[in-house]
């Protein structure tokens, strides 16, 4: 039978007489909850206000502004008001709204004879995601009256007339620019998305426990004990690296509790929650027995967990919120556990996804903690036994 | 306490299967070979003392018995099963002492116990069973909820010498395991030792105090620079080297016509003449003295004083590695 479930039961017995656990599972995610809780409570629910302004009235710009104004919902996190053309600038500097859709004069006859026409998007250099979502609608609408212009052109050739169904694309447009703003209409919760990324990287600062453990224990004359009771190397770092887990999953759900009870975040259901939890402590599990397969010493174990967490940290998006980095860094983060975690966060608290819906990040996770875990494993004989 | 004489207990054991045979142990590290070629066995009952200097690789070879390290070469054998360093049943018959304390110091004696009797493999009831003889049995059942942190310097010793005998070893291996103890502490681990040497365990023990060997060991082996250079009881070590028993007689009168005629008697080496002394190596100081006495007031030599010097390992380790056994920085 291993010994790594007694020398785990042993690590946590310890760390909970000498308060660290109590710390690291109960204290220290209470104080982030609280304080993400603070920090975000006012806006847990996201929320953009774009004003629209039409300063050309044309038979091509109207439906397009009227479409924008009236075709949102209540439960929509995105509300468009209507201001006017030389005020936008004003508006969005006094915080009165978010961005700002502009229809220049002349747009509507520019884009009848063909020649080139623009939309103005106003913004807030501070509010990138408002500011994303209104060039997002511009660039959608544009795009349609690029494509109206070709019907125009096809149909004078052809010499057919433009359609009612194609007008009636072309009004939908803007709902459709929006829609895929906000897939699935669901709210993104502020408190929730940083409760779960700060406890992620919360779990990264426990990556060196393991591995100064096994060092220090080397030192003091226990792991070689443990060696000559039957121990094996991966039983020993199993045991260190699964008592931490324990904790942190514990702090995990420290996070989850206090800001879902305390602050009203949503995060979404509760199972695909709990599993996605479960999964990214693996993946952080693997991190920590990677460390352990290459950490000697203390100052190691440190130095190693410090790079791999400001590292992943930084590449899976745990300091940035939702949309707010470039698509290049969106695609890399995909590649770390924390941002295949922090997606699957996401939807589940904005799709309302099931743990079914998020298959693809739970074996990425597992597969991070598989192969992490491996590599270290294979290692653990030359740490551990020094 | 085993009167026996330690030779007589080394021919019994011998004739049954060892507790612990070494063949060819070999272990480098890169470049350097830290234990070349070692081999020893260890009966039932029988206190084996690997002496050496620091760094002449008896703490590599514990290693290599107790599985901690692979060795590159040669086999451990318990009780005749060879065993490798992974987690072999067998490693149940050997108990481990090592120098540090290693103990959970932020537990208590009896958690520590519990946890090491668990990975040994030991069930609730029997562990309930040893540790409470264990504790009694190196002093310190009144402190079993204690944490370690809180004891002595030998209490720790005594404690962790515990947790190496919990489980009932056949073969018990002591690295240092008086070093820095108390008096006091340190007469008690070692009545400890030969009460359980007397009741039939095998004991491999390296220490730096060369009077706890010379106490306590049947067989001796020396180890330097990775290989054993010499084995045997202390007896067959000191005749090994050449070393003979001293006898200095003081005194006056004519100590020269006293030197020429002992020099005749049977038995004597060699006779040195001193400042009012005259020391005479001969092969059995019991059986010479007396007649070297009588020879001196025969000779008119007026003896004032007598001392015999027994050769011991202190004179075997130095004549054979050059060194102090405690010459720490060697």
């Amino acid at each position: 039978m291993s010994a790594a479930p007694l020398i785990c039961g042993t690590e946590l017995r310890r760390r909970l007489r000498n308060r660290s656990a109590i710390f690291t599972a109960f204290v220290g995610p209470l104080v982030l909850a609280v304080v993400f809780g603070l920090l975000l409570g006012g806006t847990t629910s996201f929320s953009v206000t774009i004003g629209v302004a039409d300063a050309d009235g044309s038979a091509i710009s109207t439906p397009f502004t009227e479409g924008l104004l009236s075709a949102v919902s209540d439960d929509s996190p995105v509300t468009f008001v209507a201001v006017a053309a030389d005020d936008t600038r004003r508006a969005v500097d006094d915080g009165d709204i978010d961005a700002a859709i502009v229809v220049p004069a002349g747009f509507g006859d520019a884009v009848a004879v063909g020649s080139a026409a623009s939309l103005e998007v106003v913004r807030d250099p501070a509010k990138q995601v408002s500011g994303e979502i209104a060039r997002s609608i511009a660039q959608q609408y544009t795009a349609a009256v690029g494509a109206r212009e070709l019907a125009a052109v096809t149909s004078a050739v052809l010499g057919a007339p433009v359609g009612p169904e194609a007008l009636a694309d072309f009004e939908d447009s803007a709902v459709t620019a929006f829609t895929e703003v906000a897939p699935g209409g669901g709210e993104l919760d502020a408190t929730a998305y940083f409760g779960a990324s700060m406890s992620i990287l919360f779990l990264f600062f426990t990556v060196s426990f393991a591995a100064r453990s096994i060092t220090a224990e080397r030192r003091s004359g226990l792991v070689p004990r443990m060696l000559a009771a039957a121990a094996r190397p991966a039983d020993i770092v199993a045991g260190k690296v699964a008592a931490v887990a324990v904790l942190g999953l514990a702090g995990f759900i420290t996070v989850w509790a206090v800001t879902s009870l305390a602050f009203d975040a949503r995060w979404g259901a509760v199972a695909p929650v709990i599993v996605t939890m479960i999964a990214t402590v693996l993946a952080i599990a693997g991190v920590s027995t990677f460390v352990c397969g290459f950490a000697r010493t203390e100052q190691q174990a440190d130095a190693y967990t410090s790079a791999v967490t400001f590292f992943l940290a930084l590449l899976g998006g745990n300091f940035v919120g939702p949309g707010t980095s470039p698509e290049a860094l969106r695609r890399i983060a995909t590649l770390t556990p924390n941002g295949q975690s922090l997606d699957a966060f996401t939807r589940i608290a904005v799709d309302g996804a099931g743990i079914g819906d998020i298959t693809r990040n739970l074996v990425v996770l597992v597969l991070f903690a598989l192969v992490l875990g491996g590599i270290g494993m294979a290692r653990v004989r030359r740490t551990v036994t020094g | 306490m085993n009167m026996e004489h330690p030779l007589e207990r080394v021919e019994q054991v011998e004739r049954v299967e060892p507790v612990l045979r070494c063949d060819g142990l070999v272990r480098r590290f890169g470049q350097r070979t830290a234990v070349d070629d070692v081999s020893f066995s260890i009966g039932a009952g029988e206190t084996y003392g690997l002496l050496g200097p620091n760094g002449a690789g008896k703490t590599t070879t514990i290693s290599l018995i107790t599985g901690i390290l692979r060795a590159d070469a040669g086999t451990v054998s318990l009780n005749g099963v060879p065993i490798g360093a992974s987690a072999h049943p067998m490693k149940r018959a050997l108990g481990f002492v090592p120098q540090d304390i290693a103990l959970f110091d932020d537990l208590t004696a009896i958690d520590n116990l519990r946890f090491f009797g668990r990975l040994q493999g030991m069930g609730r009831g029997e562990l309930d069973l040893r540790i409470g003889a264990v504790l009694e049995l190196v002093g310190l059942a009144d402190r079993a909820h204690d944490r370690i942190d809180t004891f002595s310097g030998g209490m720790q010793r005594r404690a962790t010498i515990a947790v190496g005998l919990l489980h009932e070893p056949t073969l018990l291996i002591l690295d240092e395991p008086t070093a820095g103890v108390d008096p006091q502490s340190r007469n008690q681990i070692l009545e400890s030792i030969e009460v359980l040497s007397a009741q039939g365990m095998a004991v491999l023990y390296t220490t730096h105090y060369m009077e706890e060997a010379e106490r306590l060991c049947d067989r001796v082996g020396i180890i330097d620079n990775g290989r054993l250079i010499a084995e045997g009881t202390q007896r067959q070590l000191v005749t090994q080297i050449g070393e003979h028993d001293r006898i200095v007689l003081r005194g006056s009168g004519d100590i020269e016509v006293f030197a020429t005629a002992a020099r005749l008697l049977g038995g004597v080496v060699r006779v040195t003449v001193g400042d009012g002394e005259v020391e005479v190596q001969v092969d059995d100081a019991a059986s010479s003295v007396a007649t070297l006495v009588a020879t001196a007031n025969d000779t008119a030599m007026t003896v004032t004083g007598v001392e015999v010097r027994e050769p011991n390992l202190e004179a075997v380790f130095l004549h054979l590695t050059g060194k102090a056994l405690r010459d720490r920085g060697a």
